[in-house]
Parts: structure tokens; C-alpha cells; sequence
């Protein structure tokens, strides 16, 4: 059921791959003005995991991104930049249950001082989400790290399985594999994992990895089931090509037997 | 059995015909290996007809519905993965094997007098087979055909007055939409086999009625001769087989070769690919255009070029066909290779 919420995400944000690169007019302005401070956001944005994945400008501040007159518009559900304590709503907005799993943290309890979203992920230039994000440097602008670094521990199996998956998910789909189903269901458990790092409380992520292995391990039955497809393809076209080649050689001695008797 | 090949043959003569043109048609038996290009070629034509027969069972030429259906044939259709790739290997092995037949033909100069119809319509066949390699690359709907039919139909813009009229035909609008899939498919699918069959008939009619050409340097009056059946048919056979054998290794294990990432991603006409290039056989052509400062220049010497290989058994009539006689042409064509093989890697590399 948990997994379902995030199914539909995935569903809602990828139509929005259809805007990609789309120079709504919020881009254009921005980079039009030769304002410093108006165009970083812009330059920013366009290294992200956002822009990647074609989440623009007006997904986040709303607006209407078509039209220069309305793009700022409150009446187009304009936000613009949000205050420090609504960086969480702001983000939740989309990313609903890691907003849900960090208010209930101890990173969540100490709003409107500590640290929110931005903090980790900084505001436009976010990267894909990973454990390198929990690090000496980052999180002793705070607190010590050690509480940080066995947490960071506690994720590092899951994380490398999700890993391992996506890289066999990706070779099955070189090979012209439907691995939509997959790739929908790694998506999802790869959020409930991700929502647990929101929780940063060692016994709670791993009482809870556990579920997530079993979600892990059908994935990867099903992984293992298209491979063995794949292996068995190959072994019948070694197969074929070696009869294709024995025919050839056949063919061929039985061709200069034919000429030697012709010459004699 | 017996009884029953009896009374069809009693009607229909077919031993006959056997004698006629298999067992009793004689051919030199010095042919060497170039001499079976021809019968690969036909092999992998067939080929070609008889997996886009299958996946026209399957296959949606709209654009909403295309690249579903490939994904469908790939994926649910018994053996669809197989026939999708062997029609997509075998189409550029196809075009590999016709580079051989003609590299061949030029340089054993079996296109002189009086096999000159034998290379007007082989030229023809390989320029049509070219198009049918384009037109079929859109068909899937994916990134790749998408954004590299976007380019190559773009060429013809750079002719002056009739250029944007003629680039507005080829698609059928000014972008690539439902329009160009259309006559893409319709051409692909029934036009352009259609007169390549043709075009094959005469070519092999005209190739029974002139005889097949012996080696350059043979003395015509001693070499022996075998039948073509069973004899050079078995040579034939080796040489297809082993060309089946590539096909198939290249099917079974580096099917990225012919399918790459970006004809897995669904057309997306907002969203440019980082890297577009034409298929090998298109990547000299490309990278001379990129060359030539002047698109139109670029073209007009590239059809010149063209042009004068097309003619080439009418500006060549010296009847002498060894090579190694002949330095100012085989010096052009080692150039011309030289040129082409360098442009390709070159085009690859860029």
C-alpha cells in the first residue's frame, strides 16, 4: 500500500519529461535580466536531478510558465520563494512521504531552527539522492558524525542491492527487455528506503530494511527470471551459429571434392 | 511419391527446367570467392521480405501506437525478438554484402561491355536499398529513428528554389509527424520492395543472357567449367552460411550494434538526443557534408560522385578488365576507398 503512493508519483511526474527542455518563460527571464542573482538559480537548476527529470521551475513556485503577464501570478498558484520553516511543505509537496518520515525525525523536531531539505540537498542544484549525502563534512556543521556514520552504515547493504539491481535492470533492457515493471517497482521500494534515511534513527531503519529486503529479493526473482531467458537465447545461437558454421565447412569439402573430380 | 513428381512433371516439364538452367548451366570453375556476393545479397533480400512480412503482422504505423507495438513484438510476441533483429542485422549486412558485390565488380571491371545493363540496374538496387534502409529506420518511432530521420531529411533543404519544397514532400509537412510515418511506411513496405524485386529479375535475366563474367586474366578457351548445380550452388551455400553465421553472432550477442540506447527511448520530438549520428554506411556521406563549408556544395559533388560511378561502363571502355593494368584506375580506387573507410571512421569518431 505504502508503495503505491509512490507508484502514482511516478506516474504524475513522468508526463512531465514530455516539457523537457522546454524554455518556459520563468528560464527565459531569469537568464535574460544579466542579473548575477536572478540567472544562479537558473544555472544551477540546469546541472539537477530536476532538470533531468524535466521538474521546471513553475513544478515547484507554480505560475504559469507559458505567459510572462501570469507566470507570477497568485492566481496561478504563484510561491515564489518560500520562508526557511516552509522549505518542508514546499518540497513534500511532491516528495510526500520523505516529508512525512523527516517531520516525525530529529532533524524534523527542531524546525523552524534545524535543518531542513535544503540544508542536505541545497535549493536548485540537487543531485541524485545517494548516501554520499550523509558525510563527515556535511553533517558536522551540526552535530558529530557518528550517530550520522552508523546510520549511513545500516543503509550501505540496501543501497548497494538497489544499485546491483538497477545495473541488471539496465543490461536487461540493452537487450531489449520491457523492463517498465521493474524499473517501476525498484523505483518504489528505492523510495521507501529513501524515506527511511528522513528518519535518522538507527533501530527504526533496521527493523525496517527488512521489508524492504523481501521487496528487494522479488524484484530480483524477476531479474533472475529475464536472465535466464537471455542465457538461454544465447546458448541456442552459439548453438545455431556453430551449426551454420559446420554446414559452411561442409559444404566447402564437398565443393572441392566436386572440382577435384571435374580437374581429373 | 514418385508417381506424383511423374504426372507433375509429365505436365509441367520441371526436370526439364532442372537440366536447363541448374545442372546442365555451365560456369567457369575458377570463380573465386567475390563471385557469391551476389547470391548473399539475394539471400539476405529474402530474408529481409520474409521477417517484414512477420512484423507487419504486429507492427502500428501510428505514431502513438509504433513504438508500443515494437516493444510489443520484442517483448510478448513468440520469437518477435529474433525476427526484430535479425530484419534489423540482416538489413546491414545486406548493404555490407552489396559494398562487396559492387567493390568487386568495379575492381575485376565486370561492368564493361556487355554487362553494362548489369550495372545500371545494380547501382539502382543499391541506391534503392539505401532508402529502404532510411525509410525503415523511422519506423520503430524511437529516439534514434526519430532525430536521425530529422537530419537526413533535412539534406535536400540545401538545394537553392526547390529545397524546402522538396524536404517538405519527403515528410509530408515541415517536421516529422504522422505524415512522414505514413509514406515512410507506405514506401518502405510495398513501393521500394516491390522494385527492388523487379530490379533483381532483370538483373539476373540480363546476367543468364550475357553468362556470368570469368575472372579477370582467365584465358576463356582453357578454363574448365562445372555446373552451377549442385557444383558452384555448394560455394555459394559455404559463403551465404558463413555470412549467416555473422548475422546471427552479431543477433545473439551485440545486438546493441544495430539497436543502441537511444532506439529504446520512445520519439520524443521536445528532447534532442546528445549524440546523432547516421548508420555506418551513411557516415562517410555525413561526414563529407560536415566538411564541404557549403551544405549544397557538399551535396551536388557527393550526386556528381555518385553520377559517375553510375556511368562508369560508359566512361571506361577500354576493354582490358586486370587491375593491375589499368594504374590510373586502380590508383582512384584505392583512393576512393582509402577516402571512404577514412571519412567513416573519422564520422564515428566526431
Amino acid at each position: 500500500m505504502k508503495n503505491n503512493k509512490f507508484i502514482i508519483l511516478f506516474f504524475l511526474i513522468y508526463p512531465l519529461k514530455l516539457f523537457s527542455y522546454e524554455k518556459t518563460v520563468c528560464i527565459k527571464c531569469h537568464l535574460e535580466s544579466g542579473d548575477e542573482y536572478l540567472m544562479k538559480p537558473v544555472h544551477e537548476w540546469e546541472k539537477s536531478i530536476h532538470a533531468e527529470n524535466a521538474i521546471s521551475c513553475h513544478n515547484c513556485h507554480g505560475g504559469n510558465p507559458k505567459d510572462e503577464e501570469t507566470a507570477m501570478s497568485e492566481e496561478f498558484g504563484f510561491i515564489g520563494k518560500p520562508k526557511y520553516e516552509e522549505i518542508p511543505e514546499f518540497c513534500g509537496k511532491c516528495h510526500a512521504g520523505v516529508k512525512e518520515n523527516y517531520l516525525k525525525s530529529a532533524h524534523g523536531q527542531t524546525l523552524p531552527d534545524g535543518p531542513n531539505c535544503v540544508t542536505c540537498h541545497t535549493a536548485h542544484s540537487q543531485q541524485k539522492a545517494g548516501l554520499f549525502l550523509i558525510n563527515r563534512e556535511l553533517c558536522s556543521t551540526c552535530h558529530d558524525y557518528e550517530r550520522a556514520e552508523k546510520i549511513k552504515f545500516a543503509l550501505m547493504n540496501t543501497e548497494n542491492t538497489i544499485l546491483k539491481l538497477s545495473k541488471k535492470i539496465e543490461e536487461l533492457w540493452i537487450n531489449g527487455f520491457n523492463v517498465d515493471e521493474l524499473n517501476k517497482n525498484l523505483f518504489a521500494t528505492r523510495n521507501s528506503f529513501r524515506r527511511l534515511t528522513h528518519i535518522v534513527e538507527v533501530d527504526y531503519i533496521l527493523e525496517q530494511t527488512g521489508g524492504i529486503y523481501s521487496d528487494l529479493g522479488k524484484i530480483e526473482e524477476e531479474i533472475k527470471k529475464k536472465e535466464d531467458i537471455l542465457n538461454r537465447r544465447k546458448l541456442l545461437g552459439a548453438i545455431v551459429i556453430i551449426f551454420f558454421l559446420i554446414s559452411a565447412y561442409v559444404f566447402g569439402k564437398i565443393y572441392e571434392e566436386l572440382k577435384r573430380e571435374i580437374k581429373s | 511419391m514418385k508417381n506424383l513428381f511423374k504426372a507433375i512433371d509429365e505436365r509441367l516439364k520441371l526436370k526439364e527446367l532442372y537440366e536447363k538452367y541448374l545442372s546442365g548451366y555451365m560456369v567457369p570453375e575458377n570463380l573465386n570467392f567475390w563471385y557469391s556476393m551476389g547470391a548473399v545479397c539475394l539471400t539476405f533480400f529474402m530474408i529481409q521480405i520474409v521477417t517484414g512480412i512477420l512484423l507487419l503482422m504486429y507492427y502500428i504505423p501510428s505514431v502513438e501506437k509504433a513504438f508500443e507495438s515494437v516493444t510489443f513484438i520484442t517483448n510478448e510476441v513468440p520469437l518477435g525478438w529474433l525476427i526484430r533483429r535479425v530484419h534489423a542485422v540482416a538489413a546491414n549486412i545486406f548493404v555490407l554484402a552489396l559494398f562487396f558485390h559492387m567493390l568487386s565488380t568495379l575492381i575485376m571491371g565486370s561492368y564493361k561491355k556487355p554487362r553494362e545493363i548489369h550495372w545500371i540496374t545494380g547501382c539502382l538496387l543499391f541506391a534503392l536499398v539505401l532508402v529502404e534502409c532510411l525509410s525503415g529506420y523511422l519506423l520503430p518511432w524511437s529516439q534514434l529513428s526519430y532525430w536521425a530521420t530529422s537530419v537526413a531529411t533535412s539534406f535536400p533543404g540545401a538545394f537553392p528554389f526547390i529545397g524546402d519544397w522538396l524536404v517538405y514532400l519527403i515528410r509530408g509537412g515541415e517536421k516529422i509527424t504522422q505524415f512522414t510515418l505514413g509514406r515512410f511506411f507506405s514506401i518502405h513496405v510495398s513501393f521500394i520492395p516491390f522494385t527492388i524485386f523487379v530490379l533483381i529479375a532483370i538483373h539476373i535475366f540480363v546476367m543468364r543472357r550475357t553468362g556470368i563474367s570469368y575472372p579477370p586474366g582467365t584465358d576463356e578457351t582453357k578454363v574448365k567449367k562445372m555446373p552451377f548445380f549442385p557444383h558452384f550452388a555448394l560455394k555459394d551455400l559455404k559463403i551465404i552460411y558463413l555470412f549467416l553465421a555473422l548475422t546471427l553472432f552479431i543477433v545473439f550477442f551485440f545486438p546493441q550494434l544495430v539497436i543502441p540506447h537511444d532506439a529504446l527511448i520512445p520519439a520524443d520530438p521536445l528532447s534532442t538526443p546528445e549524440h546523432i549520428k547516421p548508420e555506418w554506411y551513411f557516415l562517410a556521406n555525413y561526414q563529407f557534408l560536415k566538411l564541404i563549408p557549403n551544405e549544397f556544395l557538399g551535396i551536388f559533388l557527393q550526386i556528381l560522385i555518385a553520377l559517375l560511378i553510375f556511368l562508369i561502363p560508359f566512361i571506361d571502355r577500354n576493354p582490358e578488365r586486370r587491375i593491375w593494368k589499368r594504374p590510373l584506375f586502380f590508383g582512384a580506387v584505392i583512393f576512393g576507398i582509402a577516402f571512404y573507410i577514412l571519412l567513416t571512421i573519422w564520422g564515428y569518431l566526431s
